[in-house]
């Protein structure tokens, strides 16, 4: 080859274009948390937390509050505040107030940081029950910068199924989807200090309907199928002492299957769920030699997955939710069926008839005899 | 040619021969001309060598003693008793000074036409030694010296075969550099070889100081920043390499011996591969690419990180990186500029120092580099860790070479990515590719087995095989006798 590599280098280089939009780190105001709520006369407010980047700042979170009809003309007024330029590539946590979601549809607020690819779709969802401002302009001591104390508080309590971890890609995609119905995780503030809830439930329209403990929502991700690393929770129970006196077993179910059987009888659909668990006994408070009573207290944690799960689909059939997805289902298998009811699914949800059976079986009574 | 005519031809009389000497050769001390009387056949001879450039032990032991002593009667000029093997006779006065400056002695005998050539070389030279700068841990020991004869030697010694042939050409008009060209006659391509032979037979030059400047004088692509042919202080890896089909040149006075043709990836191999077992040769191997595209790509990398791709990095690693640019008050290409070139000049200074001033270099750098800019705030720390890393990225690379390749081509890149980010840097490894795929070394692919594919080859480069696997010769080197072991496992 008779040509030299650098000429052509530069040939090639210059003839690029429309890469000059440079985005230095230093000059950027990077939202990390992005905040929205709403006044009780109805203004929406938005709020960007981001960390700032100098030495002569005494403060290394930037929280900037303005109110804004949407959250792109949100960012311009945010631009006015800031002194660097104000991205969304690294968005962390999109807080919203409760109060917000109970009030207006979600999507519409959202609708900027999916069309512009710009913005991160990852962010996690997380509605918070309060006046956001007080979340995001908490300076907690024996935390990290709030994005990501946030973040991390979300991720690890939804590894123990306290809670759940929905991203913004997520909601879109349960919300879009027709058999089931969206969820987020939810935050309040206890003694100052910030704390998971639970999870916040949707209906198809991306509006607020209710929300579950985080012990519900271990059960929740039971039924979802979602067993991975293991669902950890505790019972109370009499009948192993004999003594009246209620007790604390902890259990972990490690492994499990959850199967799901659709029918479509009498009008409506039928469910059953059938639940095979494998789990370790974590915690005994009580003193009795298990081992002995193990069949009984195998039955005893199928009826406590039963009645928890029963109670807990009562509560979306109530509320015509269904965060687990059973429209898949219907889907799947009575597709005519479906069909005539999908655009009006949780209705249809509502009036099907839902069994569930568990079978639980003990793997281990833990290390200690 | 000279002012004064020399004679073509010898002239029979020793006076003639004197006056020749004496217009020819004057101002040169070192020049011994002695006229004496030969006891074996009673005739004048003069004896003439350079002082600096012969044996005198030689000369006085196996030259002067027999012709002065020797009691025997020789009736020619052929019976003369000389203790030296080698010796020629010639006619011409070319021949003759050729000879006095390779430190051989003439012996002209009078009323002959002819003179005696005789063998007395010994000029200054030093012993040999551990190779500088190519060391290895399992390899042989011996590195190259400045004496061809004395490569010859070390090479000879590995392959005992007739086969391994040596051409020797004289390169440069004033230089007259003895240049010897080593290879397997029954396994080396007869073109690539012609080819070689051609291209330095067509060298005009003044002289030849160096191996490298004739590297340069026979390049395919002077205008590459890689090299094409390897530049080898080891004996071992010269013999490997003439195993695989290649051809060693070896130039008289210089300690390195070029290897011809080469492939890209070959620059990443040494000696020790082979000697150490092969998943460790396989780890090693797959390292020094690694460390190739980290020496070129990392500091442009990291500016375009964080002047165009700030999504690129994760939440944590931005906080990280933004607090120690905190105080930072340079663009990031200017940092990184900065960094290089300050460890570019430690490194050219730390080698061209003598070995104790050097470390203060070295202690002066680390300090400066390492904490002082970062704490005056010139520098990030995240810049020192990149600069560090990229440097110990181009150590790996075991040609010194490639390195030195590698370390050039990662400036362009760091202009290239503060210009246009990652897409500018996806142009400048599209440019090196091609460019790499589109190198000849000798009339071979450069970029061999990758450009073109030789799936077979593959056995004998980012990874090692083990050595039973690979019974054939690699393709590159174009061998006409592939195979070279038969199935010894299996």
């Amino acid at each position: 080859m008779k040509c030299t590599p650098l000429p052509l280098l530069l040939c090639a280089v210059f003839l690029l274009s429309g890469c000059g939009m440079n985005t230095k780190l230093d000059s950027l105001t990077m939202t990390l948390t992005l905040g929205l709520d709403v006044t009780d006369d109805g203004k929406l407010l938005m709020y960007s937390s981001s960390p700032v980047f100098n030495k002569d700042a005494k403060e290394h979170t930037e929280v900037i509050e303005v109110d804004a009809s949407s959250l792109r003309e949100g960012r311009y007024k945010v631009d006015l505040f800031a002194s660097g330029r104000t991205v969304g590539g690294k968005i962390q946590n999109v807080v919203i107030g409760k109060k917000l979601v109970q009030q207006k549809e979600l999507l519409s607020f959202l609708d900027v940081l999916y069309r512009d690819p710009k913005n991160s779709t990852t962010a996690l969802l997380i509605i918070y029950d309060g006046p956001v401002k007080e979340l995001i302009e908490s300076k907690q001591k024996d935390k990290p910068r709030l994005a990501v104390a946030i973040k991390d508080l979300i991720t690890t309590t939804a590894l123990d199924k306290q809670t759940v971890k929905t991203n913004l890609l997520d909601f879109h995609r349960t919300l879009f989807e027709k058999g089931c119905m969206p969820f987020a995780s939810e935050m309040a503030m206890k003694n100052g200090k910030m704390t998971v809830k639970g999870v916040a439930l949707f209906n198809n329209k991306g509006k607020y309907v209710t929300s579950l403990s985080s012990k519900e929502s271990a059960f929740l991700q039971l039924l979802r199928n979602e067993i991975k690393p293991a669902i950890p929770f505790t019972l109370r129970t009499s009948a192993l002492t004999g003594n009246g006196k209620k007790e604390n077993i902890s259990v972990s179910l490690e492994h499990g299957k959850v199967r799901y059987q659709t029918r479509y009888r009498n009008d409506r659909f039928q469910f059953h769920i059938h639940i095979d668990a494998g789990t370790i006994i974590t915690e005994e408070v009580v003193n009795v030699d298990m081992r002995k009573k193990q069949k009984q207290l195998e039955k005893m944690i199928a009826k406590e997955i039963e009645n928890k799960t029963k109670a807990l689909i009562k509560t979306f059939q109530k509320h015509e939710i269904d965060p687990i997805g059973f429209g898949l289902y219907a889907r799947a298998y009575e597709y005519r069926k479906w069909k005539k009811v999908e655009n009006d699914w949780g209705k249809a949800f509502a009036a099907a008839d839902i069994s569930v059976s568990a079978k639980v079986n003990i793997i281990s009574y833990g290390v200690i005899n | 040619m000279n002012k004064q005519t020399i004679p073509l031809r010898i002239p029979s009389s020793l006076a003639d021969v004197e006056a020749v000497i004496q217009t020819t050769w004057g101002e040169t001390p070192d020049l011994v001309v002695c006229r004496l009387q030969v006891k074996q056949m009673h005739k004048d001879v003069l004896l003439m060598y350079l002082d600096s450039l012969a044996d005198k032990n030689s000369i006085n032991n196996n030259v002067l003693q027999p012709l002065l002593f020797e009691k025997h009667h020789a009736t020619n000029v052929e019976d003369i008793a000389i203790l030296i093997g080698q010796k020629k006779y010639t006619k011409l006065w070319p021949d003759i000074e050729t000879a006095i400056f390779q430190g051989e002695s003439v012996l002209f005998i009078d009323g002959e036409q002819k003179a005696l050539i005789l063998d007395t070389q010994g000029w200054p030279q030093r012993a040999i030694a551990e190779p500088q700068v190519e060391s290895s841990l399992k390899g042989a020991h011996q590195g190259f010296i400045e004496t061809s004869g004395k490569n010859i030697a070390l090479i000879r010694r590995y392959l005992p075969n007739r086969e391994l042939k040596i051409k020797e050409l004289t390169v440069g008009r004033r230089g007259k550099t003895k240049v010897a060209i080593l290879y397997l006659e029954d396994v080396a391509h007869p073109e690539v070889l012609q080819e070689l032979e051609d291209r330095i037979r067509n060298i005009d030059v003044d002289a030849v100081v160096n191996t490298g400047e004739l590297m340069q004088l026979i390049e395919d692509n002077p205008f590459s920043p890689f090299p094409q042919f390897l530049l080898t202080e080891r004996p071992d890896a010269a013999v490997s390499n003439l195993l695989q089909g290649r051809i060693a040149i070896i130039v008289d006075r210089s300690p390195s011996v070029m290897i011809a043709p080469m492939s890209f990836i070959s620059f990443f191999q040494t000696v020790d591969d082979y000697s150490t077992r092969w998943m460790i040769a396989t780890f090693l191997r797959l390292l020094r690419p690694l460390a190739f595209f980290i020496a070129i790509f990392l500091p442009s990398l990291y500016i375009a990180a964080i002047s165009f791709h700030y999504e690129l990095l994760p939440l944590n690693l931005i906080l990280t990186v933004g607090e120690s640019r905190e105080q930072v008050p340079l663009p990031p290409i200017l940092e990184a500029i900065l960094m290089e070139l300050a460890i570019e000049m430690l490194r050219e200074a730390g080698l061209r120092l003598p070995a104790p001033i050097g470390q203060t270099v070295g202690i002066v750098g680390g300090v400066v580099i390492g904490q002082a800019a970062v704490q005056a705030g010139l520098v990030s720390n995240i810049m020192v860790v990149v600069v560090a890393i990229t440097a110990i990225g181009s150590f790996i690379i075991p040609n010194p070479d490639m390195s030195e390749s590698v370390r050039l081509i990662r400036f362009p890149m760091m202009i290239v990515s503060s210009l246009f980010g990652i897409v500018g840097m996806a142009i400048g490894l599209m440019i090196l590719v091609v460019h790499l795929a589109c190198l000849e070394s000798l009339g071979t692919p450069f970029g061999s087995p990758f450009a073109p594919v030789r799936f077979r080859d593959w056995k004998d480069t980012v990874v090692r095989f083990p050595l039973w696997a690979m019974r054939n010769r690699p393709l590159s080197a174009r061998p006409i006798q592939l195979k070279r072991q038969t199935k010894t496992r299996k």
